[in-house]
């Protein structure tokens, strides 16, 4: 029986993921680099769901990622269309340039 | 029931809405007529002492142990019918504002509001009712004020919020911790002295702003003399009543001994306030300055009545409360009168008096009744606080009587320097209008003058039940 | 029920003048208002006869007050309701004297209405059964007093007069008011009846808290009957029409505080009542002497009835309660007399008042003259008016304190001194500006001389006991004693009249001495200084300190508000990146803190 890989190196690997994707958001200022930043933390939770799921042996987490799956797939197509947008009407996408909701 | 306390202005607010022009005036009247009708009738059962009205519950958050709960007893009941009479005569004298339909529609908002803060039975009930007097009342200071209005209005809102703040805070704590927020089992329930006291100054933080204590009352003046007269004429007369309804039904009732033991400093705040208020009465040459301090005094010698908790305090503080209502109303409305025919509101020329001998009898009247003069509503209210002030605190009250010296310079100066001494200004006498809403208004305070029993009767049920305290 | 017709009648009157008094004529609201009284008159009087066998009279109305005893309730005997018939009688005369003093005036209604209910109010004060219903009497003739010297509202003096009446009787009222709160306190009721219960069944108290009470008592009666040092207001009130003066700051009024004295004797502290007598001495002989100085007709006879009431205060401290209320009878007819001779006399002269400027008057008013000199005659105590007989009591009282007795008889002496310097001055004397003056028409010469006879015969009646005033006389004054006051008082007046008789030039060395005494005590600019200025500078310095400082707390809540907000914005600064490092801390941060906590 070939040994199954120890649930310990997902979470590993789901929380270097997550770890990434947030300096990801937080360090770059291109606002697609910084979606794409988010995808990979949401992809990091999905896989420590999925792992999760396996441990267990039940189907929660893996109902639960095809939430996160169809949220981030709505996500991408409004943050898209809002950079596209500001695209549009300014010369970058640097979003510490893109400042106009000041409280 | 004391559900249509809360129907019928409800119900007039929204017909306001619909388009039906001048008629929103005449509504927001007859509302106010009803509630003052219906309290009245269930008050009078009292007094042939029919059951008292068993509170309408209506389970609402029942893991917080929060329910719709009304009821009213005699105490409420006194002030539900003092509120229904001034909103009435406050809406009759709303003469030509702009957007009448808006203006009578918050109006019956208003009513609503502070009428549920009487039927309340429910601590959270009771802070909805009270946060929800202030969207009205605001909204009416801010849309329809004088000149003044916006910083008025913001200083106003800014302090009773911060006030509201702590209460809420208290309310929570305690409700959390009584696992129920119904007022007649939180006050079978018991806290240690020294929590009881903490809970009381947290309550009492937002009744002292509101009613307003010495020296919590930096919003007073300049928001009499900024609101549309009709909604100062309800502030004073029956919006700062809530404060005293609040300190004698809620914090007497659920923390008697830190009430106890925070009287002798709530004494002696509410003796300065008097004498404070009388003084800088005298310093007054506007008719609203004069109002707003002379209503200062008032309203922390009624405060002092409620902190002895004694039944005569608690019976006392009842009738000087119905009794300030309709005094102030009538100042409030000569006033407006004076206004009228001198264009602002300030006084001073003098010799007035030629003219207009009735405006001067009226405006006689409303100051005699003022300052307490026997015969008058003032003077029995005056009288029983006074009287109970000295049994349990002597000195306090030795001093507090002071007042009445006070009250007659700040009151015959102003008739004095308004209407007497030579001609020099000229208007015409009260038109039949202004004197249809005077008269019932001061029949009224003259009627309690000579029988003020029958609002003192009102407050013995409830006062029963009040905690009796040292002495007797 | 016929006692409540006695306080109901004028308080009708009153209550129907003012609803119901706009369109009627100076006859009808002038008899109306007279008829009021009348009617109060002739309910007192047909109760005399029942006193025989109800010696304690009793209408009790309806509860009033939720304190115990605090009732709408009225109580007489023989000696409330001698001062009843002489209120309501003297007030009828008076007002009905009104109708033809009053003549060019448009306030009339809102005259005979306040004194409709002066009469009322000051009924209560006498009959009143228990405490607070006396001092609602008691705070309304102060009421109806500010009422009537405002009278001439358009006048500034008359006006300022008014207020300044009102407010120094009010600081009467807070001690008297204290004074019933105490002893309120102490005995659990206000029942007048109820308290000289407890105070015969104690013996005379001399506790403390009966001293303290019984001396806030006398303080309020001070005020109210301008004794020193509270007389300030008295003079001032002149500026009320003269029929006011006569009723209200002569005959009945200023005697309140008598009346109370007298009611309250058996409870008020005996030192207490020592001290009434004394302050009633200094003003009696004081407010003489200044009376003495005085050169306004009115304000001579106020200062003497300042002086007069004086009297009754030593009468009544002393003890003396037939005394004090002999003379507070006596003088309401001699005083209303010449109070209404004086109107008289101003009517006929278009309101002159300064002495200087009268006389030889007794030839062309001749029931004026005749009125006037009955009164000066009763004030100077010559018998055999009825101020001989009362003013002989009161000094027979003060036999046993001899201070007193010699204040008493020299109060006598000035007195008749500056009677008869008036009435030779205004009437005898020639006169130093030619004038045309006409007797007073029928309407105010009949009250007029109906009261001179009352203070011609009165004391006699009361002496020879035709007329009862209740209570017993106790001793008769020595003979010694009454030869000894005869002839100070005739020595006063013969003096007077040889000093005066040419005219007050011609008395110019006199008068330049007794002109030194004209200020008064000198209170009022001392008041003014000690009180009246602290206070006004008080409330100003309140409203530029405290006030402001207050308002400002306001604005520095707001100011800590907004700049809580101020600081909080700093975080929503825009930057996107900033929300998410605050968004990841807080993150980590609860993580952290479960973490923690679960271990």
């Amino acid at each position: 029986m070939a040994r199954l890989m120890p649930t310990q190196a997902y979470l590993y690997l789901g929380a270097l993921l997550f770890a990434l994707g947030a300096l990801g958001v937080v360090l770059r200022t291109n606002a697609l680099a910084m979606l794409v930043s988010v995808e990979l933390m949401l992809n990091a939770v999905n896989l420590t769901f999925v792992a999760a799921a396996r441990e267990f042996g039940d189907l929660d987490g893996q109902v639960i990622a095809f939430f996160v799956i169809a949220v981030a797939a709505a996500e991408v197509v409004v943050g898209l269309a809002i950079v596209i947008d500001v695209a549009r009407r300014r010369p970058s996408t640097d979003v510490d340039e893109v400042s106009e909701l000041r409280g | 029931m004391a559900a249509d306390m809360l129907i019928v202005p409800l119900v007039a607010a929204l017909a306001c809405l619909l388009p039906i022009g001048a008629l929103a005036r005449a509504l927001a009247v007859a509302s106010g007529l009803i509630v003052a009708l219906v309290a009245g009738a269930d008050a009078w059962g009292l007094y042939r002492s029919a059951p008292a009205d068993p509170a309408d519950a209506l389970v609402w958050a029942a893991p917080l142990g929060a329910s719709f709960s009304l009821g009213s007893d005699g105490f409420s009941g006194a002030l539900l019918v003092l509120g229904g009479v001034l909103f009435a005569v406050g809406a009759a004298a709303s003469d030509g504002v702009a957007a009448p339909r808006a203006y009578f529609a918050t109006w019956c908002l208003l009513q609503a509001a502070v009428s549920g803060v009487f039927v309340a039975r429910d601590l959270i009930v009771f802070f909805v009712f009270w946060e929800a007097m202030l969207v009205p009342l605001a909204l009416l200071m801010w849309q329809w004020g004088g000149s003044d209005r916006r910083a008025a209005t913001f200083r106003f809102l800014l302090y009773t919020m911060a006030g509201s703040a702590l209460l809420l805070l208290g309310i929570v704590a305690l409700g959390i911790g009584a696992r129920t927020f119904d007022l007649a089992r939180l006050a079978a329930y018991r806290l240690s002295p020294s929590s009881q006291v903490i809970f009381a100054l947290l309550f009492l933080a937002a009744f002292a702003v509101k009613l307003p204590l010495f020296p919590f009352h930096a919003w007073l003046p300049r928001a009499y003399s900024a609101a549309p007269v009709p909604v100062a004429l309800v502030l004073s007369g029956i919006v700062a009543k809530t404060a005293v309804y609040g300190i004698a039904r809620i914090c007497l009732v659920l923390f008697p001994i830190g009430m106890s033991l925070l009287a002798p400093y709530l004494v002696a705040l509410a003796t300065v306030g008097t004498l404070y208020g009388a003084l800088l009465a005298t310093r007054q040459r506007d008719t609203r300055g004069l109002i707003a301090f002379a209503s200062l005094s008032h309203l922390n010698l009624i405060g002092l009545a409620v902190f002895l908790a004694t039944p005569a305090g608690l019976q006392a503080a009842l009738l000087a409360s119905v009794s300030h209502g309709l005094v102030v109303a009538a100042l409030f409305l000569l006033a407006a009168a004076l206004a009228r025919r001198l264009g602002d509101h300030s006084f001073g020329p003098g010799g007035l008096s030629a003219g207009a001998p009735v405006f001067v009898s009226f405006m006689t009247l409303a100051i005699v009744a003022a300052i307490g003069v026997p015969g008058t509503s003032g003077f029995a209210g005056e009288f029983l606080i006074l009287a109970a002030a000295v049994e349990r605190f002597p000195g306090a009250g030795a001093v507090a009587t002071l007042v009445v010296i006070g009250a007659a310079v700040y009151g015959l100066s102003f008739l004095r320097n308004a209407f007497f001494g030579p001609v020099s200004i000229t208007g015409s006498d009260l038109g039949w209008r202004e004197r249809g809403l005077l008269i019932p208004v001061l029949v009224l305070v003259f009627v309690l003058g000579v029988a003020p029993r029958l609002v003192t009767d009102l407050a013995v049920p409830p006062t029963a039940s009040a905690p009796a305290s040292t002495g007797r | 029920m016929t006692l409540l017709v006695v306080v109901a009648a004028p308080l009708g009157g009153a209550i129907f003048l003012a609803l119901a008094g706009g369109r009627l004529g100076r006859w009808t609201l002038g008899l109306i208002a007279t008829g009021a009284m009348a009617l109060s008159f002739g309910a007192a009087a047909s109760m005399v006869g029942s006193i025989p066998t109800h010696p304690r009279l009793e209408a009790h109305v309806a509860g009033w007050l939720p304190i115990p005893g605090a009732d709408l309730a009225l109580v007489a005997d023989s000696s409330t309701l001698a001062i009843s018939l002489m209120i309501t009688g003297v007030s009828a005369l008076i007002s009905l004297y009104s109708i033809g003093y009053l003549t060019n005036d448009r306030g009339l209604q809102r005259y005979f209405a306040a004194l409709d209910l002066f009469v009322a109010s000051m009924l209560l004060i006498v009959l009143a059964s228990n405490l607070v219903l006396l001092f609602a009497g008691w705070e309304l003739v102060g009421l109806c007093s500010y009422l009537l010297i405002g009278h001439f509202r358009e006048r500034p003096a008359a006006a300022d007069a008014a207020v300044k009446a009102f407010v120094v009787n009010r600081v009467g009222d807070a001690a008297f008011l204290v004074g019933i709160f105490l002893l309120l306190a102490a005995f659990h009721t206000v029942d007048i009846a109820q308290l000289d219960g407890i105070a015969i069944e104690h013996g005379s108290m001399n506790t403390d808290l009966l001293v303290v009470a019984s001396g806030l008592l006398l303080f309020g009666a001070l005020a109210k009957s301008a004794q020193f040092p509270l007389h300030t207001w008295l003079p001032d009130a002149m500026e009320g029409p003269m029929p006011v003066s006569a009723l209200i700051h002569a005959a009945t009024m200023v005697t309140a505080g008598v009346v109370l004295l007298v009611r309250m004797r058996s409870l008020l502290a005996a030192d207490v009542l020592f001290a009434a007598s004394v302050i009633g001495a200094v003003t009696a002989l004081g407010a003489a002497i200044v009376a003495l100085g005085q050169r306004d007709l009115k304000r001579v006879l106020a200062w003497s009835t300042i002086s007069q009431v004086g009297l009754m205060f030593v009468g009544a401290g002393l003890g003396a309660t037939f005394a004090a209320r002999f003379h507070l009878l006596a003088h309401a007819f001699f005083k209303g007399t010449l109070f209404l001779a004086a109107g008289s006399v101003m009517h006929a002269t278009a309101d002159e008042l300064d002495i200087g400027r009268l006389g030889g008057l007794g030839r062309r008013m001749r029931w004026t003259t005749a009125a006037f000199a009955a009164g000066t005659l009763a004030l100077a105590a010559i018998p055999p008016t009825a101020g001989f007989f009362s003013k002989d009591h009161i000094a027979a009282a003060a036999v046993a304190a001899p201070a007193l007795l010699v204040a008493v008889l020299l109060t006598s002496a000035v007195s008749a001194l500056y009677a008869l310097r008036l009435f030779v001055t205004v009437f005898v004397a020639p006169a130093s500006v030619e004038r045309e003056a006409h007797e007073s028409p029928m309407v105010m010469v009949i009250p007029l001389v109906l009261l001179a006879l009352a203070a011609v015969s009165f004391g006699g009646l009361v002496s020879a006991g035709i007329v009862p005033i209740g209570g017993a006389p106790g001793d008769e004054p020595p003979i010694w004693l009454a030869a000894t006051s005869f002839a100070i008082a005739l020595g006063g007046a013969a003096t007077g009249w040889l000093v005066y008789r040419h005219g007050l030039e011609r008395a110019e060395r006199v008068e330049r001495v007794t002109a030194r005494a004209a200020g008064g005590f000198g209170l009022d600019p001392l008041y003014s200084r000690v009180l009246v200025r602290p206070f006004r500078a008080a409330a100003r310095e309140l409203e530029r300190g405290a006030e402001r400082l207050n308002q400002r707390s306001i604005d520095a809540l707001a100011l800590a508000v907004a700049g809580a907000g101020i600081a909080v914005r700093r975080i929503q600064g825009g930057y996107v990146r900033g929300y998410e490092a605050l968004l990841l801390a807080g993150t980590v941060a609860l993580l952290a803190y479960w973490n923690w906590n679960a271990r």
